[in-house]
């Protein structure tokens, strides 16, 4: 529909402006101000055999034509009977006019022009009747949502198979329908300056921490930007620290996902025309954790988790290590394996360094590639990519094989981590630990470990500790850190959230 | 401000030091092993302007056993080249640093001692230059692996790290067959370095591997006596005798028994499953004694001496054979540390220092030789827990 950029900017003078009753001007100075609208709809009519005109403005395509027709023009422009007439007599004609005639859910009313002109653009229907100072607001829009389909960038093998829609209201209405909940809350808030949208803050009351709550909602409130095009927006506006590589607030598409996180005692914030929900407050461990975690049984979800920080370890120095053992400690490979890894040199003409940057690179550029590239060419670029380049690379006497092995086995270990900005995180960190294995070795990548670190645990999301809970320690939450205990086990919410309702069970 | 140059220090720091002391894989010589021999001035000169430096001194031969990367098959390229894995490079000088540094100027590739396996030391060389000053650099230096294990030549080292085999590399084939221990009783535990420097510093006398070299091939052939007190070489035990030692050291963990019962085609083999060694130190009225008992299990792998008796008589009969051929050569493994050598090697001071202090304290500073004077006895318990699917008799 594409409405947003049509929207003008009421004027500073014409805000003020109430309507005044009379219908010629009021007519007028609306579509005055909605001239440039090409998709604004006017329909001018006889109300009924009151003698009375009146006028409908809609959005062309938002609107339920259906609707209209039937619940409001035909309504409207049926006859009155005498004691209609008394009806109004008594309650004058607005009131009749919404109490009797007008069968929508959905009715407001406001005197001043730049509200009807905003509802309008809105996408609602806007009644103005002749000597009537008010207009009648008819909620009659008609969202456009696609069905709810599985969620691309996060699939499951086990869990439900819905994600979120750009629709707002079928995003609540998810979340809603997860289960029977009074406790569930959502606050609405409008944001954007000029381009006003919708967002929802969700929690859970009398388990979420109140004082978050607030943090959030006053963060929420304090955004002054003119458009938010997507949730990404509001995690940039709200989180603690711009100048880290680590995401202090995690979007999904997954309605369970959010649940669990609300049932955790955290904070969602749902944005109108995005999928991405936005969870507050988030800990690095979350990030390495997948719902099915906790829908497989507590051994393989364990094991997997294992294997994942096991892969967040290999994306993060699997090719600093290599630099750091080839170009400086060749004493601490076995003998053998350090014979045949520098007979596979033999002829590469780069340090380890260059070698390890340009695969990098190169597979960098190739994911980036295989992501914008039209669906049905994308496999095939995939394969010419990276078999082809690969090999004829080694077989050119570029780089090593084993040097393909190390980048490969990064790349895979990348892309098993959950979180796709968590991946994105890792890569960019994994340069850094490149320079500095290829500056100092072992002894760099330490430092650099030792940097990232300290800047890890000054980190905070919403007042935790992002690397809670290891540091600050608290062994009770020790049970879905690395390992998960069984459900039954997990008696207590996460301490570090300071929940107001700790027990989970039992 | 502050943080801008805290920002720009930290960059800096990075990338000023450039790849700081970074040598690549493939640009070291990855050396595996090293031979010391004796010198010689005219063959290793490789027609040098001058003389050998110092040429009048003590002069010894290094030859240092490179991994020639370019010849190993990786990957694709199946099979061998055909070409040897190893680059073998002599080099004649008066210290072990000072030949390493004469390598530099045929090599482009500075040599790298962290994956050395092995150091075979010729015993013409180890006659008269004590073991310690010969491995002095090796046994300081903070480079070369303490794991290293050190072995002896009876003839020259540098023919111990040449194969005809193309595709393997000598010094890996050496440490190879000292892993073999738990399958011959002729194999003693490997003398790395750090087990030779505790022997070296506490004056203990030692036996060290003893490896042979003819036609391009390599065996391990008995073992070297060194002399606690002065670190030199003073003479060689056999294969034989070396079963007898590793018997009473426990460094015996498997293999053949041989018994031979005089007559022709009439013999039996033994195998050792387990061995265990107990020495038993006595202090009588300051009478030093020692009593040895060995108790081995094992199976009766092989047997050519066919009779009809039953099956646990033959049991019996061998067990008691092979406890005589134990305990002959125990005897014979006494009779030349005792009495040839007059050296302990066999670890009895060992057990008497930990059994009775006070008076290893006493002996301590003349061992060896009180050593040879201490009666010994041994006792032998054989047990045959195995002898196959079928009765050895049918």
């Amino acid at each position: 529909m594409g409405n947003g950029e049509k929207k003008k900017p009421i004027q500073g003078q014409s805000k003020a402006l109430r309507l005044t009753g009379v219908f010629q001007d009021d007519i007028a100075h609306i579509q005055q101000l909605l001239e440039e609208n090409s998709d604004v709809l006017y329909r001018n009519f006889r109300l009924s055999n009151t003698n009375k005109r009146a006028g409908l403005f809609l959005i062309d395509g938002l609107a339920d034509k259906e609707l209209v027709d039937k619940f409001i023009l035909r309504s409207l422009m049926a006859p009155f009977s005498e004691e209609d007439h008394e009806l109004i007599e008594q309650e004058g004609l607005k009131n009749y006019l919404k109490n009797t005639v007008l069968s929508i859910g959905e009715v407001k009313e406001t005197n001043t022009l730049s509200n009807a002109v905003n509802e309008i653009l809105d996408g609602m229907a806007v009644l103005i009747i002749e000597s009537v100072t008010e207009a009648i607001i008819l909620g009659i829009k008609k969202v456009k949502s696609r069905s709810l389909e599985e969620p691309i960038s996060e699939p499951l093998v086990r869990g439900p198979r819905i994600g979120f829609t750009e629709a707002l209201k079928d995003n609540t209405a998810i979340l809603r329908n997860q289960g029977q909940n009074e406790d569930l809350v959502m606050i609405n808030k409008t944001v954007g300056k000029r381009t006003k949208k919708k967002a929802v803050i969700t929690y859970i009351k009398g388990v979420a921490d109140q004082n978050l709550v607030d943090e959030i909602v006053k963060r929420i409130d304090r955004i002054e930007i003119d458009f938010l095009p997507e949730s990404g927006y509001i995690e940039q506006m709200i989180e603690d620290n711009y100048i880290t590589p680590f995401p202090q607030i995690q979007n999904t598409e997954r309605p369970d996902r959010v649940i669990g996180a609300l049932a955790e005692g955290r904070v969602a914030i749902l944005l109108d025309g995005t999928p991405y929900v936005l969870i507050a407050p988030v800990t690095f461990s979350m990030l390495l954790q997948s719902p099915e975690d906790y829908y497989e049984r507590w051994m393989p979800g364990s094991l997997i988790r294992v294997l994942r920080f096991l892969a967040a370890f290999i994306s993060l120095y699997g090719p600093s290590i290599y630099i750091s053992f080839i170009s400086f400690h060749p004493g601490l490979i076995p003998t053998k394996l350090a014979i045949s890894i520098a007979s596979s040199r033999v002829g590469v003409p780069f340090p380890a360094f260059l070698e390890a940057l340009l695969m990098e690179i190169a597979i960098e550029i190739l994911r980036e590639a295989g992501l914008r590239l039209p669906k049905p060419i994308g496999p095939a670029i995939g394969i010419v990519g990276g078999l082809i380049i690969g090999e004829a690379a080694v077989t050119a006497g570029i780089v090593s094989p084993f040097m393909v092995i190390v980048v490969a086995l990064t790349a895979i270990s990348s892309f098993a981590i959950p979180q796709y900005s968590v991946g994105i995180t890792l890569r960019m960190l994994r340069f850094i630990s490149m320079f500095a294995a290829a500056v100092f070795g072992l002894y760099g990548v330490i430092l650099f470990t030792l940097l990232l670190l300290s800047h890890l645990v000054r980190l905070k999301s919403f007042g935790v500790p992002y690397m809670s809970p290891w540091t600050p320690l608290s062994i009770k939450d020790l049970k879905d850190f690395v390992l998960r205990a069984p459900v039954f086990k997990m008696k207590r919410r996460p301490m570090m959230l300071d929940t107001k309702d700790v027990r989970r069970k039992g | 401000m502050k943080k801008t140059f805290l920002l720009t220090f930290l960059c800096s720091s990075f990338l000023l030091s450039g790849c700081w002391s970074s040598r690549e894989i493939e640009e070291l010589g990855l050396n595996v092993g090293i031979a010391l021999d004796k010198g010689d001035k005219v063959a290793e000169n490789m027609g040098r302007v001058e003389e050998t430096p110092d040429s009048s001194g003590f002069l010894f031969t290094n030859t240092y056993q490179y991994v020639n990367i370019s010849a190993v098959p990786s990957g694709s390229k199946d099979g061998g080249s055909g070409q040897k894995q190893y680059v073998n490079i002599s080099e004649v000088g008066g210290t072990n640093h000072q030949i390493i540094r004469e390598v530099s100027l045929r090599e482009e590739n500075p040599i790298m001692f962290q994956h050395t396996k092995v150091i075979v030391v010729s015993g013409d060389l180890l006659k008269d230059t004590s073991m310690r000053k010969l491995l002095d650099l090796f046994l300081r230096d903070n480079e070369m692996r303490l794991s290293c294990i050190v072995l002896v030549t009876k003839g020259s080292a540098k023919e111990v790290l040449n194969l005809k085999d193309p595709s393997v590399i000598p010094s890996l084939r050496l440490v190879g067959i000292g892993d073999n221990v738990y399958r011959s009783t002729k194999i003693l535990k490997p003398m790395t370095l750090t087990r030779l420097q505790g022997n070296i510093y506490s004056n203990n006398s030692y036996l060290i591997q003893n490896v042979v070299s003819k036609s391009g091939e390599v065996r391990f052939s008995g073992a070297a006596v060194f002399s606690g007190k002065t670190n030199k070489l003073i003479g060689y035990l056999k294969e034989e005798d070396l079963t007898g030692v590793t018997m009473i050291t426990g460094e015996a963990k498997g293999g053949i028994i041989k018994v031979n019962e005089g007559k022709k085609g009439r013999q039996r083999d033994f195998e050792i499953k387990t061995i265990k060694s107990t020495i038993t130190p006595k202090v009588l009225n300051g009478k030093i004694s020692f009593h040895i008992n060995i108790a081995a299990q094992g199976r009766l792998s092989e047997n050519w001496f066919l009779s009809h008796r039953p099956i646990n008589q033959v049991l019996t009969q061998s067990e008691k054979e092979i406890k005589k051929s134990m305990e002959q050569r125990l005897t014979q493994a006494l009779k030349m540390t005792q009495k040839k050598y007059k050296a302990d090697v066999i670890g009895l001071g060992e057990r008497l220092r930990i059994k009775y202090p006070r008076t290893w304290e006493k002996v301590k500073s003349n061992w060896d030789s009180t050593f040879a004077n201490v009666p010994v006895t041994y006792s032998v318990e054989v047990n045959i827990t195995d002898y196959g699917y079928n009765d050895p008799k049918s």
